[in-house]
């Protein structure tokens, strides 16, 4: 009976897991009744999941683990946040920040360490995971193949068409493909029922074609190297690993290709604008001419033709932002405006967002120096096992290896709301347990 | 062994805690550090840029950012050359030097409240409304 009553839990777990993900997505969806429901049925799904991995470490208590390391970890960045409400420049912003962070980590610890003894349940919640993101895949091509110009965003002078299926811009629903990618790869290497592992593989291709289609750099370079991190777990020869290597490099240089075909559409050579245009007014609406929030990088400045050529390996205009919120980051060096209070003003020509576009930078202008390396030391408590330890659960590992990638071209570490916080700290944890656990 | 270990625990626990709580003054100097920083730039442009009204007042913004609203002022060939953004009650939150080959910025965007520096805001708004007139 008691073995059923885990074995219940476990699936119910991973179901709602897979809906919380689900609901997660929704609510980073262009589709408006998605969104709508999305947002609360995420909130609902966390208290369930919750639930049940406290009944489930409850009722299993002698088989809950956790490496103390890691709950110190958990807890130490966990109190950072809370404790930076006391120099916050947003303190109730904050606080909100740091009740999702406390919430998601204690559902997480929660789910984790109860997989320690079970690796059935470590496969069900990756599948959850897995199955999650499918999902929402499916739905951004069934969303093509009946409105078009929903699940595309229309090309520019700047970008080329970009498939966004159900997420809100092209860059969104990469990032919960490429984190589910590793998960798909270990399912189709893992030894059992054919028709499974052929499964998986359908759907590693789908997510990859997707991503692809999406021309998201960070996600499509994220999704693949962290294929690489399976195949360097997984217990495989060392000439079967190489050509497993080889072929993933290849796809992702074939993917990359692809990802140039399309054409932006072709630019006008507009002229720099004028050191002062007349107007009717009796000043300059300085605005129309140098714009604050493109000022650096601009034409006025570089004295160069208007416009942005976006290519494969170009990055001057992020790299123009990245620069610029270090250099807002160090302000305040050491310990930030905040959790959460990701304060980035946009100044740079080229650039259209609203933070810097990387979770490392992010957390430095937020949580500073101090908050950045308590992050990282956490990070590498977590996954410092797995590299030493093969047998560790090689999804989770390459999963999360996918997350810090993103992490470079995306802020979602503290971002509550991003369609990759849930999975991403859920993973972390799930990463750090044990090698019994595969 | 076991009362050991749990003080052990203990004591480290509490640390952390101190340490943590210590945190706060740490990043309340910061804070204030970083604001001082900034307004004595925002009090340089200032400087450079003399009375707000002079003939070199030659552009203007509205509402930019947290709805701020900014004076430009022209030197040499440059009619962007300094400015500065200020808020409703008259605090200046920015101030801008394009003098050189590449704009020097002081903000508190983040936080206009800190700023103490202060102009006429009702003078400031009295130009900025001067120049957004169509010309007659």
């Amino acid at each position: 009976v008691t073995r059923l009553s885990r074995e219940r839990l476990d699936l119910a777990s991973a179901s709602v897991l897979a809906l919380l993900v689900l609901a997660g997505a929704s609510a980073s969806s262009n589709e408006h009744l998605l969104r709508t429901a999305g947002s609360p049925a995420r909130l609902l799904l966390l208290v369930v999941l919750g639930g049940l991995a406290l009944v489930t470490a409850l009722r299993f208590r002698s088989e809950w683990r956790l490496r103390p390391w890691v709950a110190a970890g958990a807890a130490a960045f966990c109190a950072l946040a809370f404790v930076s409400t006391g120099w916050a420049v947003l303190p109730m912003s904050t606080l909100k920040r740091d009740l999702s962070l406390a919430a998601v980590l204690v559902v997480a610890v929660l789910v984790a360490g109860s997989t320690a003894h079970s690796p059935r349940t470590t496969r069900l919640l990756l599948d959850g995971i897995l199955v999650a993101a499918a999902v929402f895949a499916a739905g951004g091509l069934v969303l093509w193949l009946f409105d078009a110009s929903k699940a595309v965003q229309p090309a520019t002078t700047e970008y080329a068409a970009r498939f966004q299926g159900l997420g809100d811009n092209p860059d969104t629903a990469p990032l919960l493909f490429a984190i589910a990618m590793p998960i798909a790869l270990q399912r189709a290497l893992a030894p059992g029922a054919r028709r499974a592992r052929a499964l998986a593989l359908a759907t590693l291709l789908g997510l990859a074609a997707a991503v692809t289609a999406s021309g998201s750099r960070g996600g499509l370079l994220a999704g693949f190297l962290s294929l690489l991190v399976v195949v360097w777990l997984a217990p495989m020869t060392l000439r079967r690993r190489a050509a497993a290597s080889a072929a993933v490099v290849a796809a992702l240089a074939l993917c990359a290709w692809v990802t140039t075909v399309p054409s932006a559409l072709p630019q006008h050579g507009t002229a720099a604008p004028a050191l002062a245009q007349p107007h009717g007014h009796r000043g300059i609406d300085a605005e129309s001419v140098l714009p604050l929030e493109a000022e650096i990088g601009s034409p006025w400045w570089t004295h160069k033709a208007a416009g942005v050529h976006r290519s494969l390996f170009g990055a001057s205009s992020r790299v123009r932002a990245l620069q610029g919120a270090i250099h807002q980051a160090l302000g305040r060096p050491l310990l930030g405006t905040g959790f959460g209070a990701e304060l980035f003003v946009s100044r740079y020509y080229g650039f259209h967002s609203g933070n810097p576009e990387d979770g490392y930078v992010g957390l430095l202008m937020q949580v500073g120096a101090i908050g950045l390396a308590l992050f990282v030391a956490f990070v590498a408590i977590c996954m410092a096992p797995a590299l030493r330890r093969r047998a560790l659960a090689s999804a989770a590992v390459g999963a999360v290896a996918a997350g810090l990638l993103l992490g470079l071209s995306q802020s979602f570490f503290h971002a509550a709301g991003d369609i990759v916080f849930v999975p991403f700290w859920l993973l972390l944890l799930l990463g750090s347990q044990p090698a019994e656990s595969t | 062994m076991s009362t050991w270990w749990q003080r052990r625990s203990v004591l480290w626990a509490a640390a952390a805690v101190v340490a943590l709580l210590a945190l706060i003054p740490l990043g309340r100097w910061e804070a204030r550090r970083h604001a001082q920083n900034e307004i004595r730039g925002i009090r340089s442009v200032l400087a450079a840029i003399g009375p707000l009204d002079q003939p070199s007042l030659d552009a203007y913004r509205i509402g930019v950012g947290p709805g701020l609203d900014c004076l430009l002022y022209k030197r040499a060939a440059n009619p962007f050359a300094l400015e500065i953004c200020f808020d409703g009650a008259g605090r200046v939150v920015e101030g801008y030097d394009r003098r050189g080959g590449s704009p020097r910025i002081w903000s508190l965007r983040e936080d206009p409240s800190a700023s103490t520096v202060q102009i006429d805001g009702a003078r400031a708004l009295a130009l900025v409304k001067r120049l957004s007139q169509p010309r007659p």
